[in-house]
């Protein structure tokens, strides 16, 4: 890719308490020459922000933890300030392949979707149980009812948006709620999208800081509140 | 009158006390104290005249003065964490808005 076109490419990266691996993550994006990686702490009680720093990526940073959705519209916010033309939204817990960002951003530059989303089932899982397979399954089904919208994946961090879409979409929900809502925010501002195949890796350190099944059923709950306030 | 109906009577006084307090400190709007007092006020009438309720439950075909009370009282709490909810989630927008104008500044 271009000098020119990475240079207006932004990977926003919320991030709470992930001193342990972000170092990692960063490390394999620049390899792939990306230069705008901007990483939101949301409030980490550990030293992430110190990472990041040391790393030279791009640091905001929440003065309390407010949530996953939360950091996201933080770096949005960044990139609108920042002119980005494609952002990348990326995860923190290294379950990402760097390498899977190219082809998320392939039919944004070629001016054919306002998103991608990252698709795990399209594409590879490795190491995933059986009961977060169930979750992530039973959220498709929910998004389905609820937003009428039919994916293979809904939850997957991993998303491209092009400038439209960064202009569009205004996450309010804080936490890990905002999935559901990015979905319902593409359907009703009519936005193009398309799912890509891409690889998640689960590690056990990945495993320990997802969702639990509990945290799924709150997310419902959120998710069902809003719909009916 | 009835041992429950003096201690009931007593704690509602002590609410009753209380609001007016926390009211002339300024921590609660008139809106609100009114609100709060009026259903304490309509809870002391109850509890010194509980035919009173049943008169009343019995006009709206309710059995008993005490369903009448727990039907209200149910209407009412649910009414309250209603109210709750809303402010919180406008809470935490406020909330949202602060840090995230803190961790833009510099931008």
């Amino acid at each position: 890719m271009k000098q020119s076109a990475l240079k207006k490419i932004y990977i926003v990266i919320p991030a709470y308490n992930e001193s342990k691996v972000i170092g990692s993550v960063i490390s394999e994006l620049q390899k792939e020459e990306y230069k705008n990686i901007v990483v939101i702490d949301d409030g980490s009680k550990d030293n992430t922000s110190r990472v990041v720093k040391e790393k030279k990526a791009i640091l905001l940073r929440h003065c309390i933890n407010l949530g996953q959705g939360a950091a996201l519209q933080t770096g949005f916010e960044y990139c609108k300030k920042t002119g980005a033309e494609v952002v990348v939204t990326y995860d923190a817990d290294g379950q990402f392949s760097a390498k899977d960002i190219k082809k998320m951003i392939l039919p944004i530059v070629q001016n054919k979707v306002d998103i991608t989303l990252g698709s795990r089932f399209l594409g590879n899982t490795i190491n995933l149980s059986f009961i977060r397979k169930t979750l992530l399954k039973a959220g498709i089904i929910f998004t389905w009812i609820f937003s009428g919208i039919k994916l293979t994946d809904t939850h997957n961090g991993f998303r491209v948006l092009n400038k439209k879409a960064l202009q569009k979409i205004y996450i309010t929900h804080n936490g890990m709620a905002h999935a559901s809502e990015i979905i319902d925010q593409i359907i009703r501002n009519k936005l193009s999208y398309v799912e890509v195949p891409v690889t998640v890796t689960y590690s056990d350190y990945s495993k320990r800081k997802g969702q639990s099944g509990l945290n799924s059923l709150r997310i419902v709950g959120q998710l069902l509140i809003q719909r009916f306030s | 009158m009835l041992a429950s109906q003096y201690i009931l009577s007593a704690l509602i006084f002590l609410i009753i006390i209380k609001t007016a307090q926390t009211f002339l400190t300024k921590k609660m709007p008139l809106g609100f104290t009114l609100l709060w007092l009026s259903i304490w006020v309509v809870g002391l009438i109850v509890i010194l005249d509980p035919h009173l309720l049943t008169s009343f439950a019995n006009l709206l075909k309710i059995g008993r003065g005490v369903d009448l009370a727990v039907y209200v009282s149910i209407i009412v709490i649910f009414f309250f964490i209603y109210q709750m909810f809303v402010k919180i989630i406008m809470m935490e927008e406020k909330i949202t808005r602060i840090v995230r104008k803190e961790a833009l500044k510099d931008i």
